[in-house]
């Protein structure tokens, strides 16, 4: 009786539990990007590659383009999101950028290509973690 | 063994008790929010900031800011939806974001009764010193409208419910009455009741 309700009460907390941190891969022109993963599940799940990385013709805008590969066979609810930094390091507009939701099919590969808001964007953050269940 | 039942239920009272509390904290305004199926913050994000990425990386846009930053102002976005929706934080969002990127420059037409009567009290009240009275007609017109529809399609069998929402932006030229760029930005939710859970 004792082990049933204990059993109970951890699958219920385990169930309102969902992990909010993710992946992540970072990079600077003229350097290799680097995958940062704090997620093991997500990584096992979700692979991801930059693709390309360049200044816009007009504006000279750092533009990078990211390949999300689901390795899995069911659909994946995911957010992501980029943060940009100057030559110094310091964010660039931190605040103009939202996590954007993104789902992505079983097996299926997608290039999403973001560009920053303003030209002294020299680095880039681009982040992918589960959506949380409100 | 009666002990461990009386603590088991203790364990599952106190459980069922603290899910009756209600608790304030802050929350993430850039996280994706899944609350309803219904408009929320994120496709308000989401779609605003698709659009602005959209207008910024239109080789129009270096087109008709090559020769210096052009002047728009913003008309409202229809809602066509079945919902209400403040349509106006989203071309708030848009062109806050577009005036940030540097790339344009935009006039408030939901100002001009304000601003006419300002100019009025500094022209004829009196009481202005003329050297820092602002003049009438000094003021720089706009030469394209930013404007949109936001429509949905909503779909409900009881168990299912699935909303598609379509926000489309246009932008016109003002002096030839042209459309110089079209986009639109899609977004599908959808809320399954579940047989079980809470």
């Amino acid at each position: 009786m004792m082990k049933s309700i204990v059993l109970v009460l951890l699958f219920c907390g385990l169930v309102a539990c969902s992990s909010t941190n993710g992946i992540a891969l970072s990079g600077a022109e003229g350097q290799e990007s680097q995958l940062q993963v704090d997620n093991a599940g997500l990584k096992q799940r979700l692979e991801l590659n930059l693709v390309q990385q360049q200044r816009s013709a007009g504006d000279g805008r750092l533009q990078i383009a990211v390949r999300l590969k689901s390795h899995i066979a069911y659909d994946q609810s995911l957010q992501y999101r980029v943060t940009w930094f100057d030559a110094a390091g310091m964010p660039v507009e931190p605040d103009s950028t939202s996590w954007q939701p993104l789902t992505l099919h079983g097996g299926e590969q997608r290039v999403i290509q973001v560009s920053a808001l303003l030209p002294q964007a020299a680095a880039f953050y681009f982040s992918v973690r589960d959506v949380v269940k409100d | 063994m009666k002990f461990n039942q009386a603590v088991g239920m203790s364990l599952l009272a106190a459980a069922l008790v603290s899910g009756c509390s209600t608790e304030v904290s802050y929350g993430d305004a850039k996280a994706t929010e899944t609350v309803t199926v219904d408009y929320g913050s994120t496709d308000l994000q989401s779609m605003s900031g698709k659009m602005v990425q959209s207008l910024i990386d239109n080789p129009v846009m270096t087109e008709i800011s090559g020769s210096g930053r052009p002047v728009l102002f913003v008309d409202s976005i229809r809602n066509k939806t079945s919902e209400h929706i403040d349509t106006e934080a989203l071309t708030d969002t848009m062109r806050t974001q577009l005036l940030r990127s540097g790339k344009v420059r935009f006039v408030d037409m939901s100002k001009v009764a304000a601003v006419k009567e300002q100019l009025e009290y500094q022209q004829a009240a009196g009481m202005v010193d003329p050297a820092s009275m602002v003049r009438m007609g000094k003021q720089t017109g706009a030469q394209y409208m930013l404007y949109g529809n936001l429509a949905s399609i909503v779909k409900d069998n009881g168990k299912v419910k699935d909303v598609f929402y379509q926000l489309t932006m246009n932008l016109m030229d003002l002096k030839s009455g042209e459309l110089v760029w079209a986009d639109q930005q899609e977004i599908r939710k959808q809320s399954k009741k579940k047989t079980l859970g809470w």
